[in-house]
């Protein structure tokens, strides 16, 4: 009787050990939401990628087939190249350029706006999308630099600017916004540090273009 | 005596039966769980490659008709004054805006999180950030920089430096450390400012990240594998 009941009570004990080890291997898997959701918005960027690249295939192609019937005058060929130098230019920045996007006012506050944060404010915008970018005028080009001399003053391109700081940003708008003002973001973050910081949305911002020239010297 | 044994005996196998079916159910529901998890997941990781697949062939197929848009403009402008200067500043165009590979003279500089990080310590101050590559690529451009690239991806007027979790992004693609930072410029002015005193590099290092940089004659930067996206901004007067 007594032993009966004692190989009951061993493989009673065995099966309640066996399972907590299974739910314990089960949970430690358990970070399979999180991976979801990651893979969620990584497809997301993807599908926005091949979207953007097929895009621009596509106007290649129309491009192409431009060049194989205009180019018999010289007209048409100069027409063309002039088009194509211009989309260029505007790209780098050397073309005042419009459109919807944001403008934004940095100021300093009970403390002084830095460098790093005009560094932070222009990453988060072209997070966000910004197709152009400019510091009180200074346009942001591909070797910007932004820095603080002496915590006086900042430069941006190697120019001179001063407080309030007005960041305008071209893309869309609603994108833009929400990296400035998303909980925790940088709008939070700055007047936590007694800077000011506004901003407003408009269907026409016009920004100017880069002052300087870009130049490659020590590479082909 | 003997009565109160059995009853004893009988609390504990009714306890232990309802302990196990308590389990077994648990088990039940973590299993079909993740099961269901785990094929939604499958299926994503799956999505995600078909995508980047279809991205690559994408580029090849944009590599192409950039090519052939250039010798067309090339043909064209051929016996044209005017046309061939304007074509040339196109050429010089695409170089600056990174959509071409270049080689040339400047520095290297390798990051990577310590090895030496003890349990006590915050892990945060040795590994490298995104605002820490942000710093650099900016102390570089300061410098004078001329194309800058982190492992591979070129640096661009739209280029963002994020991250999310624990993974840096650059261009939207995730990379992973050693970061190797290249840049193309004047080497000796390039490493002169980034390794002076009280700059970022040193201020990584004091934190315990492990930061090496060198100067090259022959470097190589690679062109920036993505496509420049107007669709908000136009020309204005």
């Amino acid at each position: 009787m007594c032993l009966t009941i004692g190989i009951i009570c061993i493989l009673l004990v065995s099966v309640v050990f066996v399972q907590v080890k299974t739910v314990d291997v089960i949970e430690n898997s358990g970070v399979s939401t999180m991976r979801e959701s990651e893979l969620r918005s990584e497809l997301a960027s993807w599908k926005a990628k091949n979207e953007e690249i097929e895009n621009t295939i596509k106007e290649n192609e129309e491009s192409i087939e431009e060049y194989k019937t205009q180019t018999q005058t010289e007209q048409g060929t100069l027409g063309l190249l002039n088009q194509d130098l211009q989309k260029a230019y505007m790209s780098l920045g050397y073309t005042n350029v419009k459109g919807q996007g944001i403008e934004i006012t940095v100021s300093d506050g009970n403390k002084r706006v830095g460098y790093g944060d005009l560094l932070v404010l222009v990453n988060e915008l072209k997070y966000a999308g910004a197709e152009a970018i400019s510091i009180n005028d200074e346009r942001i080009v591909a070797n910007t630099d932004i820095v603080d001399v002496q915590s006086k003053f900042i430069l941006v391109n190697t120019q001179r600017v001063m407080s309030p700081y007005v960041v305008k940003a071209i893309g869309d708008s609603k994108y833009l916004e929400s990296a400035i003002n998303i909980k925790g973001g940088i709008k939070d973050e700055l007047e936590a540090e007694g800077k000011n910081i506004s901003y407003v949305l408009s269907d026409e911002i016009l920004i100017n273009k880069y002052n300087g020239n870009l130049e490659i010297n020590y590479g082909e | 005596m003997k009565r109160n044994h059995y009853i004893i005996i009988g609390i504990i196998c009714f306890v232990m039966t309802v302990g196990i079916c308590v389990q077994v159910k648990t088990v039940d529901s973590l299993n079909t769980n993740s099961g269901v998890q785990s094929m939604a997941e499958n299926k994503l990781r799956d999505n995600v490659l078909k995508a980047k697949e279809k991205y690559e062939a994408s580029y090849e197929k944009l590599e192409k008709s950039m090519n052939e848009l250039e010798s067309l403009r090339k043909t064209a402008a051929a016996d044209n004054n005017e046309a061939t200067s304007i074509e040339e500043k196109i050429s010089e165009a695409n170089k600056l805006l990174g959509l071409t590979e270049i080689k040339g003279k400047g520095v290297v500089i390798e990051l990577d999180d310590s090895k030496l990080v003890k349990s006590n310590e915050d892990m945060n101050d040795f590994i490298v950030h995104d605002l820490d590559l942000l710093e650099v690529v900016n102390e570089l451009f300061n410098a004078g920089a001329e194309a800058v690239s982190i492992n591979g991806q070129r640096i661009i007027s739209t280029t963002a430096i994020n991250c999310s979790g624990n993974i840096v992004k650059v261009n939207d693609e995730k990379l992973g450390v050693p970061f190797e930072i290249k840049a193309i410029g004047y080497p000796d002015k390039l490493y002169g400012a980034l390794t002076r005193p009280g700059g970022y590099l040193e201020l990584m290092e004091d934190d315990g990240v492990s930061v090496s940089i060198s100067k090259s004659d022959d470097i190589s930067l690679p062109k920036y594998n993505g496509v420049y996206q107007n669709d908000y901004m136009q020309v204005a007067e």
